[in-house]
């Protein structure tokens, strides 16, 4: 999530001045995106110097901190363009585990069957504290935190079924050839046959 | 937590083979115990013996090898009426497919496991069925028929009747095979009231991870033998959930 974004977001909601953003960013994200007020203010003073927002007058007896800030036109343009732009996400996280098992087929000692296992008990369990999180969570005031959870629990759904198509395709995994060093030529070319 | 466990339900070298032709080994030796309170999952893929697993548990079938106990009680010493008695005055069922009779009102469903003993119950059969269907949000419902309901709602009546009994075990299986995601966590969580407040032993078996996590145990059943079992939860999950939700 970047900072920049959801200030711009907000403001485009209503003009206001930085410490009311942090609580609107609470009652809007949750708590779990909480951020300190020193980032919002710098935050606010770079968007400020890229003409995305401007400080509105303020009155005489007002201090710094209460300056409201407005977006601008390009502010709005450039809120327009995130929304409108997809965000990818990162799926190199499974990779560790992709490792772990496939190096299990050939180098022992444990076999892949009890890798996967191993793996299936710990998704489980991070499961069942998502689904009880998500039992605590109150639909009415806490949806975006309950969606979020939600989101954690499908994914690791789907974690746990690619778990059960390697297992019903270990046998075949099993057949692949074991990995073999092939030696690349390097330094002064060989001269004689190589096998 | 540090009260003493007890164990209500053990099953030990629990075999069935059926010899329609050919002979299936359905199940092969299964051992498993569950705790007083406890909420267990069996998951395995279909044709693991899941069901026919949770049907020796519920003394609906008979197994060819080894004993089920049931709070100390062998229930193979158990026949006829005796065994029916048992089954009733300890169990209660959630099915895949509902198994409500469509030609009663939900509140005759939930009913109707206690109607044929209406004279010999104690209370108002009538009154505690309405408070079930009002424990699971149903109570506005209660002369609708089975086919005026989602199949999220008659599955809710379908654990109002398990309850009607008030028995110490629930059986359940597949109970969200048959309705969509939403509607299963509501019958899940439902059973999982069912434990923490109505302090019930529950058992369910699934292929569904998601209906599985919401298990304080899970035995791994594979081609009629279990394969594994673990406990969920704990310091070390909810620190990996901190993780996956970025927030560590």
């Amino acid at each position: 999530m970047t900072v920049k974004h959801t200030l711009l977001a907000l403001l485009n909601h209503t003009s206001t001045h930085g410490y009311e953003l942090r609580g609107l960013m609470e009652a809007a994200l949750g708590d779990h995106w909480v951020i300190n007020t020193g980032q919002i203010y710098s935050t606010l003073s770079r968007l400020e110097r890229d003409g995305l927002v401007v400080r509105q007058p303020a009155s005489v007896d007002e201090a710094a901190e209460r300056t409201a800030y407005e977006l601008t036109q390009d502010g709005r343009a450039e809120l327009e363009h995130w929304y409108h732009e997809p965000l990818s996400r990162d799926y190199r996280l499974r990779d560790a585990f992709h490792a772990k098992l496939m190096l299990s087929f050939f180098s022992g000692p444990v076999p892949p069957g009890e890798v996967l296992q191993a793996q299936r008990r710990e998704l489980l369990s991070e499961m069942h504290e998502l689904t009880s999180m998500r039992a605590e969570a109150d639909p009415a005031r806490e949806l975006p935190w309950l969606l979020l959870l939600e989101g954690a629990i499908m994914h690791l759904e789907a974690d746990l079924r690619w778990l059960d198509m390697c297992q019903a395709r270990l046998n075949e995994l099993r057949q692949m050839p074991t990995p073999r060093h092939i030696s690349r030529p390097r330094g002064r070319p060989p001269t004689g046959e190589t096998s | 937590m540090s009260e003493p466990t007890e164990t209500m339900i053990i099953a030990e070298g629990l075999t069935k083979i059926y010899t329609d032709g050919t002979e299936v080994r359905a199940l092969d030796g299964v051992d498993l115990s569950v705790e007083r309170g406890e909420f267990v999952a069996i998951m395995g893929p279909s044709g693991s013996g899941k069901s026919t697993l949770l049907n020796l548990i519920g003394t609906l079938d008979v197994p060819t090898a080894g004993h089920v106990i049931v709070e100390g009680v062998d229930v193979s010493t158990l026949q006829g009426n005796a065994l029916a008695d048992f089954r009733r005055a300890k169990i209660g069922f959630v099915f895949q497919l509902f198994n409500l009779v469509p030609i009663l009102s939900a509140v005759e469903n939930v009913m109707l496991p206690l109607i044929p003993y209406r004279r010999q119950c104690k209370f108002d059969l009538e009154g505690r069925a309405r408070e079930l269907l009002d424990a699971v949000g149903l109570v506005e419902r209660a002369s609708h028929l089975p086919s005026q309901l989602s199949g999220g709602e008659q599955q809710r009546v379908a654990v109002a009747r398990a309850l009607v009994n008030e028995p110490a075990i629930v059986l359940a299986d597949e109970p969200t095979g048959n309705v969509d995601t939403r509607a299963g966590d509501e019958v899940m969580e439902l059973l999982r009231q069912v434990c923490d407040d109505g302090g019930r032993t529950v058992v369910v078996v699934t292929h569904s991870p998601r209906v599985a996590a919401f298990a304080d145990r899970v035995y791994f059943l594979k081609d009629g033998a279990i394969v594994d079992q673990t406990r969920l939860g704990g310091e070390r999950s909810l620190e990996a959930v901190w993780a996956r939700l970025g927030l560590a």
